[in-house]
């Protein structure tokens, strides 16, 4: 979707969860963000390689990823 | 207890006898292994060329020691080696093996089911098929959500 497969991001510390983040980036730079939360209820959230929530709290370093429904095996 | 991920192909007639050596213990050995199909039996007009497969590097590996600890903690095993190919796999290849040992059967043959089952769903693996048709993301299976949730039940 994004065509890249790590951004570094700095925001202010009140972006604090995933939801957050998401929200503030649309207003930031649109494009594919957008489209990431048309997909919100399918998509799944991982903070530091671990499964979390979109209302989990994010602290200063850590890695987000936002992953499409897994099809391994 | 072994995780591996690679691109090369694998050969279970090894990882078994390897599993085996040296483990007199071992009563029951129960395989799965999954194959890369041609094709898929509602759309079946597409021929498949390829499969490219991703993961999430880091996060693949916790989740699948994690699914393995959850097996060890349900069922008595003498051990576990999981194996998952990436890259690009072509029509007929082996994609995944889960292989567990124990002392009897019965454990071997449910922790099986559960590791693959709980892999299709948590561990982060996406395919990507290349057929006479263009190319496409798999979308995932309800039926995996409620394999998975099966477990939860008691279904042992």
């Amino acid at each position: 979707m994004f065509g890249v497969h790590k951004k570094c991001i700095e925001v202010e510390e009140s972006k604090n969860s995933p939801d957050k983040l998401l929200r503030f980036l649309i207003e930031k730079e649109q494009g594919s963000w957008v489209e990431l939360l048309n997909l919100k209820n399918s998509i799944r959230v991982a903070i530091n390689q671990e499964v979390s929530d979109w209302d989990a709290v994010l602290t200063d370093g850590d890695e987000l990823a936002f992953f499409p429904p897994i099809t391994g095996g | 207890m072994t995780i591996c991920i690679q691109k090369e192909l694998f050969d279970i007639e090894k990882i078994i006898s390897n599993l085996r050596k040296n483990k007199p213990t071992i009563g029951a050995i129960v395989s799965f292994v999954g194959y890369v199909r041609d094709y898929n039996k509602d759309i079946n007009t597409k021929k498949l060329k390829q499969m490219e497969l991703e993961h999430y590097p880091g996060m693949t590996e916790k989740a699948l020691i994690e699914i393995e600890l959850n097996a060890k903690s349900r069922w008595a095993l003498e051990d576990v080696f999981i194996i998952h190919r990436i890259g690009k796999l072509l029509p007929c290849d082996p994609i995944v093996a889960v292989v567990v040992a124990s002392q009897h059967r019965k454990n071997a043959f449910a922790a099986c089911e559960f590791i693959i089952d709980f892999l299709k769903t948590d561990a982060p693996f996406w395919k990507k098929e290349i057929s006479d048709q263009g190319e496409l993301w798999v979308q995932n299976r309800a039926e995996d959500n409620q394999k998975k949730a099966s477990w939860n039940l008691g279904n042992e």
